[in-house]
């Protein structure tokens, strides 16, 4: 085998969403970083829809940017259509996604990735990892190559025994035309990791002009965007439509007669899919009396001739997926130009993870992505930041990062991964995370700003934008709150429909009513004036939920006492009484690192809590000398 | 805290000295050798067939005997902590108890902590933790009343009642999550209107529970019933004849009584502790006015007064005072020493409240009035006394604190945005955490997937 000879401190296998924010994330710490991929042309590859963002996942996109990321910022570059979700339901729950042009989304990413200096970006399947005395020492590839790294970063996607399935027939591929990695996972196994398979989907893309998009619905862009990165000013784009399709009996009918066409229903599918992203042939089945179901049809790109179905993955054979296309309204004489696929793929149960996403069997391996068993680009994305940060904080002998979930909608993700069973591919969900109203997509700056720059992330111009706003908004609340309700506001107060407030009251009460908005406020006195809109909104989300944050951050607190409570790394839970074999197999399968996350795996009960912490208190007593 | 779970352990299942027998069990895997090596049975048996009665003796290292017992076996996962049990049933003396115990000791088994029975259950997994509860309350009750609140609980009366509300709240956040999490999903449209209306009734039924507690509390705690009245209206002779002893003195000299005297008995089953008070008098004797005001603080400690009037003396003032100073505590009017009057003067001008004539000499009237109290202290129970009682403080806080979470969502319903509102009913479901075990966001993505058709 050929040394390449350079010494690399971080080694990044995979260049996809995760892969390119960890090797981003290592070099620009100062870390010299390789990046390895099996194909160069498909870096930042958008593999199933072309859009990020979306409940949850907009959060996630918001948090990489405020701890220095790159996928907010690539997504506002290079999108082409901008929504923000669920503006009437309140702010925590308010979500960017945005179409993205796909191949500009990739082009942008991979030029990110080759203008950074200590970044390289190589071309080179990686066949197995190279190991010695419980340490990664660096990856070797299918061409004969071996480099060397102190730290190395998997980030597989679907290309670990990718298995690729259209109806019964069935190939190996990482994804459509492109070769599947075979060796790696076998490696791991090897090497004392338990490997398990998942499932998923992906639609047929269709071509746009065989399309009659005059009779569907157009979904339109917001009048005004608002960017995912603290960077971007404005964006203003011209924007593209959407449109949305919906089947009918007739397609049902189809499916249904065809099922026994579908790997899925045939049994050759072993790999457990997820259920919030179900094949149609899925959907027919399970909710059978549903007689129609909704498809967002998304342009690929802008110069593209693609579209994207969404709703509508399959695994049935190509001929059946242009029959029941061709029976929606709109599609008569559609023309499929990929055909949809399910893939099966290697995952690494990630209970075999810390909490930084470094291995506990292999010092210096990190996983993130999907082979932790997750879907989704900015899933992907947050977990290869966290395992490039990390990365590069062992090869510096520095603390790991590790994000509380209040702190983060990562933080809730890399918990649930350690702490949880794996039954189906991770997706992250606004309703995962206990401490909702905290981890707002607004704040996501004021949480993690300045963890970024602790660990290094952070440029300065980033900072000082932070800096500025941050003193904005101390500004604004004091201004509010010298501010009283006089006479002379009497009459706006009427014209605002207000009942007028006893005098002496300050606009900081006002604003806590509930109808009564900022924006109605700013005119009525010259200290209010010229404060930015992110700036207004802090405020305002600030004082008129002041009473439920409190609430959660006290819950926080409240809670922060078993996270604090550490469990020895080799801790005998054969040794701690009073434990049912149930918790104990638990605990040995899981090894949390705290009470907290001992507390959160599946049946844990409080009663076992509170053994352990007995126990654990007997055992510092004992250590400690008398 | 307790031992550890391999060994065995010993302890006295009813209390010692209080009864013509004890019972001691024993709970591990050394109960039945125990019980073969001190045990020796009428028929002679050594095998010992599960839940059966074996009448023997029990005998000492020296093979000389301890008692005439009667001993049962309860194989693992048929017994109450799920380990081998035995029971011995011995008769009640102190010495026999402790040289049994004594015995146990030697032989290699713990004397088990407070509570180690009923922890182990739960550790096993016998028990959830409202059960194990109500099975320390089973333990501790004596009356029929609280053993039936015990029973109901712990067949999950309590828990079932609470499972459906938590089932209920589930719904709904299932279906807001929902809505929250996939806003581009055709999800079907649900009234929000009808959403908060049910909430309310889901409320309202919180509150029900909550108000139980006070009843459940009587249950268990026995209820407090203080006998009120002027001086020589006859207060100590009818604690006596509900007593069925001379437990107080009794004189015709007024003002007899100057110190609070308290009792414990069961009226129709249900635990009542009865106070006579001193005569409420203005008084210029020091001592009896100490008593006066000890009466006073004994009244608002009260679930119930028993206000005595001396049949054959005119009305005073003392009845109003004493009903404007506890207006919200039940009151029985009794006319006493009935058997010295000819005809029971009427009350109807100036008490519309329960009244009751009784004579203590010669016991008319003391069966209507036990039935009386009883019906009176669960007035408020009247009519659902299957329903559960709450009689847990732990179940208490929890239906207050989710009472509270509740309140919110439903006092903000019309003016605050979904993710608040949504937190405030997870905040009510986190509360019942306590008493049902936890919902795990899981659970309601488990509800989500099932009920809508959710995908890209």
């Amino acid at each position: 085998m050929a040394d390449y000879g350079k010494k690399y401190e971080v080694i990044v296998v995979g260049a996809g969403h995760a892969g390119c924010e960890a090797a981003l994330a290592a070099a620009r710490m100062g870390c010299q970083t390789l990046l390895l991929t099996i194909g160069l042309d498909t870096v930042a590859q958008m593999s199933c829809n072309p859009s990020i963002g979306g409940l949850g996942k907009g959060h996630l996109v918001h948090e990489i940017d405020a701890l220095g990321g790159e996928m907010a910022r690539n997504i506002d570059a290079t999108g082409i259509q901008f929504r923000r979700l669920n503006m009437r339901k309140g702010p925590a729950v308010r979500a960017g996604r945005a179409q993205a042009d796909r191949m500009q989304y990739s082009a942008r990413m991979k030029q990110v990735v080759e203008s950074e200096p200590c970044l390289d970006l190589k071309q080179g399947l990686v066949e197995g990892l190279v190991v010695g005395g419980g340490r990664v020492l660096g990856v070797r590839t299918r061409e004969g190559i071996y480099h060397e790294g102190r730290a190395v970063v998997l980030t597989t996607g679907t290309f670990m025994r990718g298995l690729i399935h259209v109806g019964l027939s069935h190939y190996p591929g990482g994804r459509a035309g492109e070769p599947a990695a075979e060796g790696l996972s076998l490696c791991l196994v090897d090497l004392g990791f338990d490997v398990g398979r998942l499932k998923t989907g992906t639609p047929a893309r269709l071509a746009a002009r065989t399309i009659d998009l005059g009779r569907l619905e157009k979904q339109f862009g917001d009048r005004v965007i608002r960017p995912f990165s603290f960077m971007t000013d404005n964006i203003g784009c011209e924007q593209v439509n959407c449109y949305i399709a919906h089947t009918n009996e007739k397609t049902h009918e189809i499916i249904r007669k065809s099922l026994h066409l579908s790997p899925l229903y045939a049994g050759i599918i072993e790999g457990v899919g997820p259920r919030y992203c179900p094949s149609i042939e899925d959907k027919v089945v399970r909710f059978a009396d549903k007689q129609s179901h909704q498809s967002f049809l998304e342009p690929e790109g802008r110069n593209s001739g693609e579209m994207y179905p969404s709703g509508l993955s399959t695994s049935l054979p190509a001929d059946v997926q242009l029959a029941y296309f061709r029976s929606m309204v709109g599609f008569e004489s559609v023309e499929i130009m990929r055909p949809g696929y399910a893939i099966e793929y290697d995952y690494v149960e990630p209970r075999q993870l810390k909490p930084t996403l470094e291995t506990k069997l292999i010092e210096g391996l990190f996983h993130a992505g999907q082979i932790n068993g997750t879907s989704g680009y900015e899933e992907a994305a947050a977990q290869g930041l966290m395992a490039g940060i990390n990365a590069a904080l062992k090869c510096r002998d520095r603390e790991p990062l590790v994000l509380r979930r209040d702190q983060a909608y990562i933080g809730v993700m890399i918990d649930d991964l350690v702490t949880r069973e794996t039954t189906e591919p991770y997706r992250m969900f606004t309703s995962r995370a206990e401490y909702r109203l905290l981890l707002r997509e607004d704040n996501a700056d004021r949480r993690l700003t300045e963890i970024g720059r602790g660990v290094g992330l952070v440029t300065d111009e980033r900072w000082q934008r932070y800096e500025r706003k941050e003193e904005a908004i101390a500004g604004l609340i004091n201004a509010l709150r010298n501010i009283k309700v006089t006479e002379k506001n009497d009459e706006l107060m009427a014209e605002l429909g207000v009942n007028a407030l006893p005098a002496g009251s300050t606009f900081e009460k006002l604003l806590k009513r509930p109808d009564i908005g900022i924006d109605q406020l700013v005119g009525l006195d010259d200290a209010l004036a010229g404060y930015e809109a992110a700036v207004l909104e802090q405020v305002e989300i600030g004082l008129k939920y002041e009473g439920y944050i409190q609430r959660q951050r006290e819950q926080v607190e409240s809670f922060k006492g078993l996270e604090a409570v550490q469990i020895p790394e080799g801790i005998d839970y054969q040794k701690v009484p009073g434990l049912t074999i149930e918790v104990r197999e638990k605990m040995e399968r899981y090894r949390p690192v705290s009470l907290g996350q001992a507390s959160r795996l599946q049946g844990v009960t409080p009663a076992a809590i509170a053994i352990m912490q007995v126990y654990l208190r007997k055992l510092n007593n004992e250590r400690r000398p008398c | 805290m307790f031992s550890s779970r391999c060994s065995t352990i010993i302890a006295p299942a009813t209390v010692v000295g209080e009864s013509g027998i004890a019972i001691l069990r024993i709970s591990g895997s050394l109960s039945l050798s125990f019980l073969k090596q001190y045990f020796n049975p009428r028929n002679n048996t050594q095998s010992f067939a599960s839940h059966r009665l074996y009448l023997g003796y029990l005998v000492d290292r020296d093979h000389k005997i301890i008692d005439e017992i009667m001993a049962v076996y309860m194989e693992p996962g048929r017994s109450y902590t799920y380990e081998p049990v035995v029971e011995l049933h011995c008769h009640g003396s102190p010495q026999v108890v402790k040289e049994i115990i004594t015995l146990a000791q030697h032989y290699g088994i713990d004397l088990a902590q407070p509570g180690e029975f009923t922890y182990r259950a739960f550790i096993n997994g016998r028990l959830d933790l409202t059960q194990a509860e109500a099975v320390c309350r089973l333990i501790h009750s004596k009356s029929d009343f609280s053993r039936r609140a015990a029973i109901n609980q712990m067949d999950g009366f309590l828990s079932r009642q609470i499972s459906q509300i938590v089932m209920r709240i589930r719904q709904h956040i299932a279906y807001l999550e929902a809505w929250i999490d996939f806003p581009e999903e055709d999800i079907p449209e649900q009234n929000f209107a009808e959403l908060v209306n049910d909430i309310k009734c889901i409320n309202d039924e919180v509150g029900r529970l909550t108000e139980s507690y006070h009843v459940g509390q009587i249950v268990a705690d026995g209820a407090s019933v203080v006998l009120a009245g002027l001086p020589n209206s006859g207060k100590s002779s009818l604690l006596n004849a509900l007593l069925k002893r001379d437990r107080a003195i009794v004189s015709d000299i007024p003002g007899t009584t100057r110190d609070t005297i308290e009792e414990a008995l069961i009226v129709n089953g249900l635990k009542i502790s009865l106070a006579d008070t001193a005569g409420l008098r203005h008084t210029t004797d020091p001592v009896e006015q100490l008593g006066v005001m000890k009466s006073y603080r004994k009244l608002e400690a009260a679930d119930l007064i028993l206000f005595l009037h001396d049949a054959a003396q005119p009305f005073s003032s003392a009845l109003t005072d004493l009903m404007n100073r506890r207006p919200q505590t039940p009151l029985i009017l009794v006319l006493t020493k009935t058997d010295l009057v000819q005809t029971v003067p009427s009350t109807t001008s100036f008490f519309d409240g329960s009244v009751c004539t009784v004579s203590s000499v010669t016991g008319d009237g003391l069966q209507e009035l036990m039935t009386l109290m009883s019906d009176t202290l669960f007035a408020d129970f009247a009519g659902h006394s299957e329903a559960p009682l709450v009689t847990e403080r732990r179940h208490y806080d929890t239906l207050i604190k989710s009472k509270t979470a509740l309140d919110r969502f439903v006092e903000n319903s019309d003016n605050m945005t979904l993710d608040l509102l949504v937190s405030d009913l997870r905040q009510a479901l986190i509360s019942f955490e306590y008493v049902t075990g936890s919902v795990t966001t899981d659970d309601i993505l488990d509800d989500i997937f099932s009920n809508f058709c959710i995908g890209k």
